[in-house]
Formats: C-alpha cells, sequence, structure tokens
C-alpha cells in the first residue's frame, strides 16, 4: 500500500495566488478526482506533482518521505506518470514502438529485443482488458486508441500513481466506457490514480474521493456516498452570482446571421441559430463540444461539411479567412499570440492589419492615416501604451487582446466572433474587454462569444447556448440564467 | 494472402517500375541488356545511391544535407594532397602528379572516413548546439569544402593511378562490380541497424515527433549529430569508389551530387519532413533511377537532361508527398 | 556582455562601423587598397551580387528562401543572348529581364500554388533552369559585344559615375521604397512574421511571396546581364555558386531566415562590406576559392550570433 501526499502547497503567480494551502492525497488502487473551474487551481497542482511548477510552500511526501520533484524526470523515478491532455505520440512508429518509447529493451550492442517488447505490450494490453494489434502504425488508428496508448505508456513505466488530464475530451459514449473498465482494471491492480475533469457524470461514475477545488482554495473533499451533480456545482461554484443582467430581448429582433445545419467531420453536427443585430451570444461547451470549432468555421479557417450561413437574408460561402472578411465578419481567436498578434511589431503595424487596402494610395502605404486610425482606436479602447511603435509583446495581455479588437473595429465588422476572450487577461482588464463588446452592439454590431467563464457569460449575454459534443443541448434566455443550472448544461449528459 | 499481394505490390511499386524501365531499355536499345551496360548501371548506382542511403539518415530525422556533394571528393582529395604535402617534406616519392606515384591506399581511406565522420560531426554540432538551420548549415558546410578542394588541388587534378587504390574501382567479384558489392553491404547493415537496433528506433522516434522523443527522455541531440555523421560516412564511402573509378581526384568532380542524392532518396519515399522511409526504400529509389540513368545514355541523352529530369522528380514528389500530409487548410 | 553586443550587428548603424573599421583595416595592410581602380573594382565585383541581395532580402522577409539565383542569372542572359546576332539592345535586354521575371513568377508559384517548401522547390528549379540554359544554349556563350547599349549597362559611365552603379543606386532606391513605404513591402513584413496572423487578417500570403520571388527573379536578370556585360561574354555557366554569397549578404544586412526581419539599407552595407572582404582576402593573395571558405564562415558566424542567447529557435 503506497501513498502520495500534497502538504499545505501553495503558489503564487504575479497578480494571484494560484494554489493557497491545498493539502491532497492519493492512495493505491483509489481514484481521486479533482474538480473546478478554469482557474480554481488544478493544473497549477498537477503542475507541481509532474515538477514543471515549483511551489512556493509545503511539500510531497510518498509513504511518509518527503521527496523533492524539480523536474518532469524526478516524477517519473519516483513512479508517477502523467497522462497528458495532448496526444505525444510518434504516428510513423508501432503501438509496442510508441508504448515502450525511450525505455526499450536492448543489449549492449544495441540490438532490440523486439520479442520482449511484442510480448509485454501484449501482457499490457491484456492486463487492462483491451484489444488493439501491437504491430498496427500508430497513424492509422482513431483518438480513443491513442488514448489507450497514451495510458499503456504511462503504464510502461511501472508506476505507482498516474494522473490522467481530461482524458475523455476527444472520446465518444462507448470509448468512455472502454475507458473507464481499463480505469478500474488498473485500480484493481493498485494503481492510484489522479483523474482531472470537467465531466461531472464521469467523474461521479468513476471516483472513490472527489475534492473540489475553487479559487486555489481546497472547497470540499467528497466520500463515494450520496453524490449528485447538483452538489458538486453547488460546492463548485458556490453563492449564485446574482443575475444582474440588464440586458432586454426585446432590442434584439432583426436577425442578421442565421445559421442552418452546420456540420464538420466530428467537431460538431446540425448547428443552427440565429444571431440578431446588437446580441451578445454565448456558446459555452467544455473542450470537444464544438464551440471553438464552431467560431473557426464561421471564419473559414475550418472547412464546413454542409449547412448554409445566410447573412442578412444572402446566402453566402466561406471558404477562407478573407471570405469572411469581405462578409464583415471578425475574429479574436483564443491564441492571441500566434493567432491574432504579430508579437515584433509594432501596436501601428497590428492594428491597421486588416485595413491594408484602405490605406493604400496607388500602390504607396499611408503611413500618416495609418496612425491616425490607430491613435484613434488607442484613444477609444483607452489601450494603455507609451508609444504607438512599441512591440506589442511588451503589452499586457488586456492590452494586446485590445489590440486584436481594434484590427477589427478599423475594419468595421459587423459581425465579431471572440474565442475565449478573456483567456489570460487580469480582472479589471476583463471588464474592460466586456465593456468594449458592449459597446460594440449598442452601436448596432453582433457578437458571438466562445466561452467556459459562465459568470462573465451570465453578466453580460443576451443568449447563452450550452453545447455537448458538437450539439446543441440548451439555448437559455438572459431571464433565466442560472450559473448551476448552465454548469450542470455544459458538464453532464 | 491476396490482401498480403496486394500490399506487396503497394510497397514494392517501385520494383516493378524497374523492372518496367528495363523491359523499355531492353527494347528500345540494342546495348542496354548487355553484360557491360549492366555492370555499367549498377557500378553507377553505387556512389549516387550511398550518397542517397546517407541523406535518408538526415531526412529521417527531418532534417537535410546538402553538404554530401562536396564531401564526397573532400575526403581523397585532403588525403592525395596531403600525401603530396607530406613527401615533400619527407623527401619520399609520394607525389602524385606528373609521373610520380603515392603508395599507400590505407591512408587515403582511413584519411577520407575520417574526414567524413569530422564533417558530419561539425555538421550535427552546428545544427543541434549552434541552432543552425540545418540547410543553412551544410549549404555552408558544401560551400566550404568546395572552395577547399580548390585550395588544396591548386584547381589542378591528380591522378590516383596505384594499383593497391584503384581496383575497387575495377573490380568485378562473380560479375557484379566491386563498388555495388559495397553499396548492397552497407545497404543491408543499414538496413539491420534501422530495423533491429535501438539506433534504428531514436531515429525514427525523432522523426515522427521529435517533442515526443524528447518527453520520452531520448537525447534528440546526440542522435541527430549521429545521423549527420552517418550521411558524411557514407558520403566518404562513395568518394573513395568514386575517385578509385576515375583515377582522378580533381576538385570540380561531384559538383551537383547532393542534387542526386536527395532525388533518389525522396523517389523511393524517404520523406523529407521526417519520420518515413528506409535503407531499402533508398534502395528502391536508387535502382529506378539508376536504371532510368542508364537508360538516358542509352536514349543519348546528356547530363543536361538528366538533371533537369531530377529537379522535376524531386519537385514532383515533394508536392505529392505534400499534398498526402496535408493537415487543415492554415 | 560583449556578446549581447555583436548580436545587434544587424543595427545598421553598427554595420556602418564594421565597414569602416574594414576599410580601414584594409587601409592599414595596403595602401593600395585606396587606389582608385580598386574601389571601383571592388564596386564593380560586389554590385552583381548586392542587386540579387535585393531580391534575396525580399525573399527572405516573406520568409522564404531562393538557392536558383545564379541558375536564374544565367538562364535569363543566355535567354536573351539567343538574339544578340538578330536583335537590337533593346529586345535582348528585354528578353532577358523578362526571363528573369518569369522563371521568379514560376518560384513563386511552386511555393504558394503547389506548396512545395521554397528549400526544395528552389533547389530544383536551379537544377532545372540552369540545365535547360545549357540546352538551350548547346552550352556555348554568345558575345554581345556588337550591341552598344547592352555594353553600356557594364562598361558605361553617366557623368563619372560607372551605370552599373547607376543601376545599383537606382534599383536599391527602388526596392527600399518597395519594401518600406509601399503596402506590399509592408505585407511582406506582415507574412515573414507571422503568416497565420496575416492570414487571419485577411492579407493574402501567396500574393505577397509570389511578388517577392519575381522581384527576385528580376534582380537576377538585371545582375546577370551587367555581369555578362562586364565579362563581354554571355556564359550559361555564369552565377555557379552565388547563392551562398548573396544569402551571406542578406543575413549580414539583417535578414532572417525565419522571416520578417531584413532591409534594403542593412543588405547595401552589408554588400559593400563582403566587397571590402573580399577585396581584402585579395589583397592579402587568396584565391578566390578559398574566400569562398572565408564566405560559408561569416554566414555560420552571422547566423551563430543571430542565434545566440535565443532558446526557443528550431534546431532543424
Amino acid at each position: 500500500m503506497d501513498f502520495l501526499q500534497m502538504n499545505n502547497i501553495s503558489k503564487s503567480f504575479p497578480g494571484v495566488k494560484a494554489l493557497d494551502d491545498v493539502s491532497f492525497e492519493i492512495k493505491s488502487g483509489e481514484v481521486h478526482s479533482l474538480i473546478g473551474q478554469n482557474g480554481a487551481g488544478k493544473s497549477t497542482l498537477m503542475g507541481i506533482l509532474n515538477g514543471i511548477t515549483k511551489p512556493d510552500e509545503g511539500e510531497i511526501l510518498i509513504n511518509d518521505l518527503v521527496v523533492k520533484i524539480d523536474d518532469p524526470k524526478d516524477a517519473f523515478n519516483l513512479n508517477l506518470s502523467i497522462v497528458h491532455q495532448e496526444f505525444a505520440l510518434c504516428n510513423n512508429l508501432s503501438v509496442a514502438e510508441n508504448i515502450f518509447l525511450g525505455n526499450e529493451p536492448f543489449n549492449k550492442y544495441g540490438y532490440i529485443d523486439k520479442k520482449k517488447i511484442k510480448n509485454d505490450a501484449m501482457k499490457m494490453l491484456n492486463s487492462i482488458n483491451v484489444n488493439l494489434d501491437i504491430d498496427e502504425i500508430v497513424g492509422n488508428l482513431n483518438t480513443s486508441q491513442w488514448q489507450i496508448i497514451e495510458i499503456c505508456k504511462a503504464l510502461a513505466k511501472s508506476p505507482k500513481f498516474i494522473v490522467m488530464d481530461e482524458p475523455t475530451a476527444s472520446l465518444d459514449e462507448s470509448q468512455i466506457d472502454n475507458l473507464f473498465e481499463i480505469i478500474k482494471s488498473l485500480k484493481n491492480n493498485g494503481i492510484g490514480i489522479i483523474y482531472i475533469s470537467h465531466k461531472l457524470n464521469e467523474i461521479i461514475k468513476i471516483s472513490d474521493r472527489i475534492t473540489v477545488l475553487k479559487d486555489g482554495k481546497i472547497k470540499k473533499t467528497f466520500g463515494k456516498e450520496n453524490i449528485t451533480e447538483g452538489l458538486l456545482i453547488e460546492t463548485m461554484v458556490g453563492e449564485n452570482i446574482e443575475n444582474k443582467n440588464s440586458n432586454n430581448l426585446e432590442d434584439i429582433k432583426e436577425p442578421i446571421l442565421k445559421l442552418n445545419k452546420l456540420s464538420h467531420l466530428n467537431s460538431f453536427k446540425n448547428i443552427s441559430f440565429d444571431l440578431h443585430k446588437g446580441e451578445i451570444l454565448g456558446l459555452s461547451g467544455l473542450l470537444g463540444s464544438g464551440s471553438n470549432e464552431i467560431l473557426r468555421s464561421l471564419f473559414g479557417i475550418i472547412e464546413l461539411q454542409t449547412g448554409e450561413i445566410i447573412l442578412q437574408d444572402k446566402l453566402i460561402d466561406i471558404n477562407n479567412p478573407r471570405d469572411a472578411i469581405e462578409n464583415g465578419i471578425g475574429y479574436i481567436p483564443s491564441d492571441r499570440k500566434n493567432e491574432g498578434l504579430i508579437q515584433d511589431n509594432s501596436i501601428k503595424d497590428n492594428s491597421i492589419l486588416t485595413i491594408f487596402k484602405k490605406l493604400t494610395n496607388l500602390g504607396f502605404f499611408n503611413a500618416i492615416e495609418a496612425r491616425e486610425t490607430t491613435e484613434n482606436y488607442i484613444e477609444k479602447l483607452s489601450i494603455k501604451i507609451s508609444n504607438i511603435n512599441d512591440f506589442v509583446m511588451n503589452l499586457s495581455g488586456g492590452n494586446q487582446q485590445k489590440v486584436v479588437i481594434a484590427k477589427w473595429l478599423a475594419k468595421e465588422c459587423k459581425i465579431l466572433l471572440f474565442d475565449e476572450p478573456t483567456r489570460g487577461i487580469d480582472v479589471a482588464a476583463k471588464a474592460q474587454i466586456w465593456s468594449l463588446i458592449l459597446e460594440y452592439t449598442k452601436n448596432g454590431g453582433a457578437v458571438i462569444v466562445a466561452s467556459n467563464e459562465i459568470p462573465e457569460l451570465i453578466g453580460n449575454c443576451h443568449r447563452i447556448i450550452t453545447l455537448q459534443r458538437g450539439k446543441i443541448n440548451r439555448v437559455f434566455d438572459n431571464k433565466n440564467f442560472d450559473e448551476k443550472e448552465i454548469s450542470l448544461n455544459i458538464s453532464s449528459n | 494472402m491476396n490482401y498480403d499481394f496486394k500490399k506487396f505490390f503497394l510497397n514494392n511499386s517501385l520494383l516493378f517500375v524497374f523492372f518496367f524501365i528495363c523491359l523499355v531499355g531492353t527494347f528500345t536499345s540494342e546495348y542496354f541488356f548487355t553484360l557491360t551496360n549492366l555492370q555499367n548501371m549498377v557500378r553507377n548506382m553505387a556512389v549516387p545511391g550511398l550518397l542517397a542511403l546517407g541523406v535518408s539518415f538526415v531526412f529521417l530525422v527531418s532534417r537535410i544535407d546538402l553538404s554530401v556533394g562536396s564531401l564526397t571528393i573532400f575526403g581523397p582529395i585532403l588525403a592525395v594532397s596531403s600525401l603530396a604535402f607530406f613527401g615533400d617534406i619527407f623527401d619520399f616519392k609520394v607525389l602524385v602528379r606528373g609521373n610520380q606515384y603515392a603508395n599507400s591506399a590505407a591512408f587515403i581511406v582511413i584519411v577520407s572516413l575520417i574526414t567524413g565522420l569530422i564533417v558530419g560531426l561539425l555538421n550535427g554540432i552546428g545544427v543541434m548546439y549552434g541552432k543552425i538551420t540545418s540547410f543553412i548549415m551544410t549549404l555552408a558546410m558544401m560551400k566550404a569544402l568546395w572552395g577547399l578542394n580548390y585550395v588544396l588541388t591548386h584547381g589542378h587534378a591528380y591522378y590516383l593511378q596505384i594499383p593497391t587504390y584503384t581496383w575497387m574501382g575495377t573490380l568485378n567479384l562473380f560479375y557484379i562490380p566491386f563498388s555495388t558489392w559495397v553499396y548492397i553491404i552497407l545497404t543491408i547493415v543499414a538496413a539491420w541497424i534501422m530495423k533491429f537496433t535501438i539506433v534504428g528506433r531514436r531515429i525514427y522516434s525523432i522523426g515522427g515527433d521529435e517533442k515526443t522523443a524528447r518527453l520520452a527522455g531520448i537525447n534528440v541531440t546526440f542522435w541527430v549529430i549521429l545521423a549527420f555523421m552517418m550521411s558524411s560516412f557514407c558520403a566518404a564511402v562513395a568518394g573513395i569508389l568514386f575517385s578509385s573509378r576515375l583515377q582522378t581526384v580533381d576538385a570540380p568532380l561531384a559538383v551537383g551530387f547532393e542534387l542526386t542524392a536527395i532525388a533518389f532518396a525522396v523517389v523511393g519515399g524517404v520523406s523529407l519532413t521526417g519520420g518515413r522511409g528506409s535503407p531499402y526504400r533508398a534502395f528502391l529509389g536508387t535502382i529506378v533511377m539508376g536504371a532510368l540513368f542508364s537508360l538516358f545514355s542509352m536514349w543519348g541523352l546528356n547530363t543536361w537532361h538528366r538533371n533537369i529530369v531530377v529537379g522535376i522528380i524531386i519537385i514532383l514528389v515533394v508536392m505529392l508527398d505534400q499534398r498526402k500530409n496535408k493537415l487543415g487548410r492554415l | 556582455m560583449i556578446l549581447d553586443k555583436f548580436k545587434n550587428l544587424s543595427n545598421n548603424s553598427n554595420l556602418l562601423i564594421l565597414f569602416f573599421i574594414l576599410c580601414a583595416f584594409a587601409i592599414f595592410i595596403s595602401p593600395a587598397f585606396l587606389d582608385f581602380n580598386n574601389i571601383q573594382n571592388i564596386i564593380r565585383t560586389v554590385m552583381v551580387l548586392g542587386i540579387i541581395a535585393f531580391g534575396m532580402t525580399m525573399v527572405m522577409i516573406v520568409g522564404e528562401i531562393d538557392l536558383s539565383v545564379g541558375s536564374i542569372a544565367a538562364f535569363s542572359c543566355a535567354f536573351g543572348g539567343l538574339f544578340v546576332e538578330s536583335g537590337s539592345s533593346f529586345t535582348v535586354i528585354s528578353l532577358t529581364l523578362l526571363a528573369g521575371l518569369l522563371c521568379g513568377f514560376l518560384n513563386g508559384l511552386g511555393v504558394t500554388l503547389i506548396k512545395v517548401p521554397s528549400l526544395i522547390m528552389t533547389l530544383g528549379t536551379m537544377a532545372i533552369i540552369r540545365n535547360a540554359g545549357y540546352i538551350m544554349t548547346n552550352g556555348q556563350a554568345s558575345y554581345p559585344t556588337k550591341l552598344e547599349t547592352y555594353m553600356m549597362t557594364a562598361k558605361g559611365f553617366i557623368g563619372i559615375v560607372p551605370v552599373p552603379v547607376m543601376i545599383f543606386i537606382i534599383l536599391s532606391v527602388i526596392c527600399a521604397v518597395l519594401t518600406r513605404y509601399s503596402t506590399v513591402g509592408k505585407s511582406l513584413y506582415v507574412v515573414g512574421s507571422n503568416p497565420v496572423a496575416s492570414i487571419l487578417s485577411g492579407i493574402s500570403n501567396n500574393r505577397a511571396k509570389i511578388i517577392a520571388f519575381t522581384v527576385c527573379g528580376l534582380c537576377c536578370s538585371i545582375a546577370g546581364l551587367i555581369q555578362s556585360a562586364r565579362l563581354g561574354q554571355i556564359d550559361p555557366h555564369m552565377g555557379i555558386g552565388w547563392e551562398l554569397t548573396v544569402i551571406a549578404i542578406a543575413v549580414l544586412g539583417g535578414a532572417s531566415l525565419y522571416g520578417g526581419k531584413g532591409s534594403i539599407e542593412g543588405t547595401i552595407i552589408a554588400t559593400l562590406i563582403i566587397g571590402v572582404i573580399n577585396n581584402l582576402l585579395n589583397l592579402l593573395g587568396m584565391s578566390n576559392h578559398s574566400q569562398e571558405v572565408v564566405i560559408a564562415l561569416i554566414i555560420i558566424g552571422m547566423v551563430l550570433l543571430h542565434n545566440f542567447g535565443k532558446k526557443d529557435k528550431s534546431t532543424k
């Protein structure tokens, strides 16, 4: 019987206390789940366990001995394996080769014992009751099989504890059942599992203990008995925020964009909704629910298989971002750093990216007008800068986001698509971003926001659409916004 | 059984292309199917084949090596010119110009091989520690060696008429030229290494996903440097065979071989993006292109036409490969 | 740290300082350096590569590379050279430029439409274009010595300024204006710095790339023209190995292999520096071929300085 304890862990990042006196433990043969809203501190805690993040205070003990985890290798040496959310596999190698990547048994002449690899891989797959061709090339398999291989990779290091970070994000129902069978057999083999997920029904199904984190503190740890999704939501959300939403649904009558049965591969199916002039529409769903992909397909980044997009009673075809932009649609990506901004260009150059054509006179670039336009928007959006020729990478997250917004306001778009607009931005700036969005819609613009920050959506949206597995789950009007209800609609089936 | 045959056919379709080219050759030229021509054909495959084998190691770790062409002749030139230099100093007749003969074949071979390994090491160090993009690093290496070739030879050819050396270029064993034997044996050894040893596994995993390999605790730096050294080693062996065949070392020889090597490898199915390909695939590419070249010379097409075909083939193959890997639209 | 200071070498003022240091050193080594003929010689030899470097700088700003520059120069001149007997100077020159333009355009199409990485595309066209030139001319040089205007491009004077220098100056102004003040130039930097963000802002990456390659092809043909006129023969073997020196000039001038950086001003100074270095090595009695080694070392050194202290650069 082994047990791992994290005692009184605290960690601060500039401006936030990510973890505050958190204690957490896990025993052999137990599934201990960790849940909490975005920013509750789950990933920081796991980063500490993996040696990526160093705690400010607190200690980690294994079987009552204090251990130091300074980098992922230490974690590995302590028989601690992590199954990451992203797949880290070599697509050109076989299943067995991937499982033993980096720990292949070989003799002193470098000769690999292929038989042993195959046998061990076979044994491992049998021990978790999985049927998989170990000679198949990984690139030919599907995501759920990749997930299994990731778990096997963790098992190959004969771990005592495994951390699973959102392992079901890309799996469908039957695949999830399959995974749970595997987890059960791991449990039976005496392995302790820390399970992180947003999906409450799964958590309840699989866990022996459930710990709820909120704002960097442990809110409560539940045993196995009498757990309901409602109770978990209650604990996670805490006080229900007051519905102060003052938007008037009467204001939004004139539809500007109609989506009719949009589908894209596995990301989403038969999505239909209307967007009205002056409306802020929230799309909320977990990773893999398709909310971000819907925005990306509207902007022409990913190709739609079927469906119609009707803009102001006209059927339009969006095949690439240029089509979308010409139709007056702008997109504020969640990956600000790589997709939104050119980091080592100036604020000025970034805020006029979309209006090159307008600023061109006989092929020459009208630098004066560019400067005026930029200064105009810097003032309008109150972007705090010392000089418009500074690089955007030196700005704070909030100001960077404002530069991205300025770029689309300059283009005078009719519709803006926001993908996680407040990710990585401090509280004050979040409020400013939302007030910018509000002002934009007051002037007749329409906005779709894909976000998981439910309190923010509740405070600002006219309607919220919850999504699950690429399908619309429910549409809330601002009169019946309720954080727990919405959270429940997102994270359980 | 049926399925296996289909798989075999798909994996080895280049073999059929090879036979087809030979067939075309036999029907269009009476000389094609003669022992002399076939011997020439397989002998001419050896040098570009070895280079293709070498660069495919570098391709497998998703990098590129442009220095192999210059390196091919650099080893023998360095060896011969240093023999000439020391001969002057110690006053023994090893000078190779004019009517004087060098007499140390072993010296040339050893110096060439060591030079090859050192050049590969430098390429690898520049790429991994200096973080210089591999094509710039090896392009600079190619030019530097090219310049050195001229400096060392003073722009004149050295004649290498040492029987203990030149036999490698002329000897036939069981009707098959010695160079071809060397090429085939090295290919088999390389295939074994890549398939059954840790070297191959590491190289494939780095080419498959370098980040994953790094996460799995694999010393990427070491294995990439090794891949560059394997490439340069093959180039050095090719250089020995090449110079022993021509019985000459001269700076302008072997210029542009890197392009041929890349073409041979990619035609065989070694991917420039890493992780896909094998010594066997490089071999398939070599026999197909070698047969094609032989056919061209039967038809009286010269190197100019050949080089155009090489250029077009490289672009086409990479284009098709790119299509196959098309991921998303951005 | 001294090395930190060196990192800013791509900064134009530092480049100028380097240039003057090298000049001073050269004068110290050999007073013959200051000789009018010698200076003219430097300028004439390096100008040709400098002109190509303008094109290369643009291609590198947009984040690509062109290895086929020497081949384009040779091919376009050879193409014009087919008409030395029958055509006027005007025909020959315009056909040369047209050929260069088309070759560059072809590279651009390959990189954008069929999406072959520029390294491979131009490696391929390097072989194709050069050998097409050989086949076209049967490997023979042609002699434009009878065409007066053609010869003027290298041998003529406008006042006391040699025509090639004039061409260099005019081209540098055009290219500088193009990269600095035109919308196209602006988009070159944007596309090179972050191709994803630029697509998502509605900028056409393909157009920027095709323009850069086409301008580069045009620059190659102009350079080839001057070189042919200077030597009095149009040689299809011209320009073998130019690509490395040209890349060296562009990188020395501040262009980055990763795109988004570089300037024509920097390239001009870098051209002069390479010219002085070449001349210095000549004065020191080094052969042309050993200079090739020095150029290779310079480019490696520059990239090393550029990368120094940057952790997340790829090692591909």
